[in-house]
């Protein structure tokens, strides 16, 4: 069979159950005793299992089934959740990953975890001495309802019967065997629960053997012949259900805790029922229509307006009120919760803290934010090195903070919240805070500015200095932080991404990182003004203000134009000169100055004509015209022409 | 289709759209050709190369127009009413060539091999054939090395 056409389902599935194992194990860690999580897991675990040995994943398959056995020792009790267990666990996860991707890169897993294999075996061994008996039937537990109709079944001479049903061995159709079964029963009397539930039997998501439990009149003996006769199938116990001893095994906490679980599992199926796949280009193709759509509405409106006919202009609203609708439900599609990036953060913080023996609390705040699905693809790795630089450099060691009078437990914070367009992520922590005065020796000894620069800059500037490339304050490299290379691609990356990045810190008191990113990419809005007869577009969010050109406040500093802005000094910038516009020498009356910055640094363009503030859609300029400097990309106007946007960042 | 023909010239049988620049006979094969539209307003770059007219708005996307007559050292006529710009791709790249006007797609007998070619003094670096069409010679025009060099010289630019 041809299972090329499944890999695709197949890859994101199990690195969903990779993800949720991974986050349920952090949580079991914490609480040991809780059951609902140890059957969330051991039900990720099975399905992994499942899928990797229908996708030939011999090995894949042999770990998670060694994964089992332990994690149903675990659940039966019979060894205790400790943290050596929850390590081996984690590893396991870590080398199923690599097993994955390696199937995924060339087609077969690699040859790793042996090991692991056989340390889980141990585990096991050394765990269950009695793992045989565990399928007595006093060992069953039934739910209410199935107890009372165990009950009244009884009082009106019914009897209840356990039947085993084992499959031969290399049975193609299971479901199918298990559906004859059903069938052939149901003609005797009522079922009232099997294992595992239908559901995974209508999904073969079983062995060769499950168990029914069958409330009738009739003779025990006819119906084991009658089941027989189906082929592949044998019986392979009947015994009666003594109810007075299960329900006493049934009551308490236990039955609770698998009926919760029950519960979330039966409403994860249904979240998984309602949600699709989509490639995201596809998503990427409709933004495009829609933003087509946003501009023909634009032009639609512009020509209407030369009529004033009230029904096409009645019209016209109400078609700009659904491509309105339209566009904020295509932009919200793309929306995914920044949960995807801050849920491989727990592991990761709990390894590092572990390997630096640190010990540390990391509290994650507002992970239901939302953020486009493109720069989610890119934020992972800034944020990631943010925490490295947190728990490497910012945290003290235990002892220190003992010293220091801060608890022992350190505190991490990565919070996340929507303000208007923006999501602001801050990562924080309470640590020792950079020492200002370090970075501004480090940066004169380094030869990042020179020493009389060095004593005049302010605090904010010289706190910018991390960010420049190369820069470390730490002089010894580890394996987690300290080359100097982490801050600089922190802050390119988020600037790539039309961010910025701000630091906060406090000596002895902890440093906090606060990353401001735009909702959405392709949409930004724009201030458009006229140089000469052409018209540019220049991002909000880059732009501080517009002003008046007064000539008096122009000052030549070394053949430089400055502008005098309240106590500021910018540098200006006519644009027609930097953009060779031609025919736009000749002045007709009022410039304007737009201010714009990129971190701390200012300075004015100067322009002809303010248009106003539109929002527009983002155009690639296509491969032949890409990566010129000083161009961020076109965009199309309301009457269809193509209208340049100024990349400010490139102009300091 | 490769046919021997009398004084060892190579020719093949190929389906161009034949346009003009100036006085010249130019012709694209049809493959290359995605379509033929009359001219759209043109956006100018700023810092783009100076082979780049600009771009325009095609249905939503953004494509450049080559000064084609610019390269191959030629003048487009006055606007006559006629010109056109035809859109054409090679690989990933789409551009606009702005020409004077598009006769029609014909079949002809390209030589690639003509000793024309091969002259110092005729500008040939981006022709790749000669067909002959009645009495007129037209030109085959190489779009692969056109677009390589454009590529090239906007790293000229950059560096």
């Amino acid at each position: 069979m041809d299972l090329s056409q499944y890999m695709d389902i197949f890859v994101a599935e199990s690195q969903e159950h990779l993800d949720n194992l991974n986050k349920n194990l952090l949580l079991l860690e914490k609480n040991p005793d809780n059951n609902s999580i140890l059957n969330e897991i051991f039900r990720s675990a099975h399905t992994l299992k499942g899928m990797a040995a229908t996708m030939g994943l011999e090995r894949t398959a042999e770990l998670t089934h060694e994964m089992e056995t332990v994690l149903s020792l675990l659940k039966e009790g019979k060894i205790a959740v400790k943290q050596d267990i929850i390590d081996l666990l984690l590893s396991c996860l870590d080398d199923l990953n690599a097993m994955i991707s390696g199937f995924v890169e060339d087609g077969k897993e690699p040859c790793i975890a042996q090991g692991l294999i056989d340390a889980l075996r141990n585990l096991s061994e050394s765990g269950s001495d009695s793992s045989q008996e565990q399928t007595d039937s006093s060992d069953i537990e039934f739910n209410e309802y199935e107890l009372s109709v165990l009950k009244a079944s009884k009082e009106s001479n019914y009897k209840s019967y356990h039947i085993k049903i084992e499959l031969a061995e290399g049975t193609v159709m299971k479901a199918a065997r298990a559906f004859m079964v059903f069938r052939c029963l149901e003609d005797f009397g009522q079922i009232i629960k099997c294992i595992p539930p239908v559901q995974d039997l209508e999904e073969e998501k079983f062995d060769n053997s499950f168990e029914i439990f069958l409330i009738t009149m009739d003779d025990i003996e006819k119906i084991a012949t009658d089941l027989n006769r189906i082929s592949e199938v044998r019986v392979a116990s009947i015994t009666e259900v003594n109810i007075d001893k299960s329900s006493k095994t049934s009551a308490g906490d236990n039955q609770k805790d698998s009926t919760e679980a029950e519960n979330s599992i039966i409403s994860n199926k249904a979240l998984l029922l309602k949600t699709v796949r989509v490639d995201i280009d596809r998503l990427d193709d409709m933004m495009n229509l829609v933003g087509e759509l946003v501009i023909n509405k634009t032009r639609l409106e512009q020509i209407a307006s030369g009529y004033r006919m009230s029904e096409l202009e009645e019209a016209i609203e109400q078609m700009g009120r659904l491509t309105t609708d339209l566009q904020s439900l295509v932009m919200k599609v793309r929306m995914v919760p920044i949960r995807q990036v801050f849920d491989r953060f727990p592991r990761m913080v709990r390894d590092i803290s572990h390997s630096l023996n640190k010990s540390v609390e990391l509290v994650i705040e507002g992970e239901q934010t939302e953020l486009d699905r493109t720069v989610i693809d890119e934020i992972g790795e800034p944020l990631v090195h943010l925490i490295r630089n947190a728990l490497d450099h910012g945290i003290e060691p235990p002892d220190v903070r003992a010293e220091a009078d801060k608890p022992k437990t350190a505190l991490l914070r990565l919070a996340a919240r929507q303000e208007g367009n923006n999501v602001i992520i801050e990562v924080e922590d309470d640590g020792e805070g950079i020492d200002i005065n370090e970075v501004r020796k480090q940066a004169i000894n380094k030869g990042f500015i020179d020493p009389r620069e060095g004593e005049l800059l302010d605090d904010k500037a010289v706190l910018n200095i991390i960010f420049e490339p190369g820069f470390s304050t730490n002089n010894t490299v580890n394996d987690i932080s300290g080359r100097g290379v982490g801050m600089d691609v922190v802050k390119s990356k988020i600037e790539s991404l039309n961010g910025t990045v701000d630091i906060e810190t406090e000596k002895g008191k902890g440093t906090k990182v606060i990353i401001n990113l735009p909702l959405t990419l392709a949409i930004i809005q724009a201030l458009l003004v006229k140089v000469g007869e052409e018209q540019y577009a220049i991002p909000l969010h880059s732009i501080d203000e517009t002003t008046f050109l007064i000539p008096e406040q122009i000052k030549m500093v070394q053949n430089q134009e400055v502008f005098l802005l309240r106590d500021m000094v910018l540098p200006l910038i006519r644009c027609s000169r930097l953009l060779e516009v031609p025919t736009a020498d000749q002045k007709n009356g009022e410039e304007f100055v737009v201010v714009v910055h990129k971190g701390a640094q200012r300075l004015g363009l100067v322009v002809d004509q303010l248009v106003g503030q539109q929002e527009i859609v983002i155009k690639p300029l296509g491969n032949l015209l890409s990566g010129i400097p000083g161009i961020a990309g076109a965009t199309i106007l309301g009457n269809g022409q193509v209208a340049i946007i100024l990349d400010v960042n490139s102009l300091f | 289709m490769v046919n021997q023909e009398p004084g060892n010239h190579t020719t093949e049988h190929r389906q161009v759209v034949h346009f003009t620049i100036g006085p010249e006979n130019y012709g694209l094969e049809v493959e290359q050709v995605q379509e033929i539209i009359r001219p759209l307003p043109v956006t100018r770059v700023p810092f783009a190369p100076a082979f780049i007219e600009g771009v325009i708005n095609l249905r939503g996307c953004i494509i450049p127009v080559i000064k084609l007559d610019d390269l191959l050292g030629k003048q487009l006529s006055e606007n006559n009413g006629y010109s056109r710009v035809v859109i054409a791709h090679y690989q990933e790249i789409t551009v606009g060539l702005k020409v004077d006007s598009v006769k029609g797609v014909v079949y002809l007998d390209i030589d690639f091999a003509d000793p024309i070619l091969k002259q110092a003094q005729i500008k040939t670096r981006y022709i790749s054939g000669i067909g002959k069409l009645n009495d007129q010679l037209i030109l085959l025009l190489d779009l692969a090395s056109l677009l390589d060099d454009a590529k090239l010289n906007k790293q000229e630019e950059k560096c």
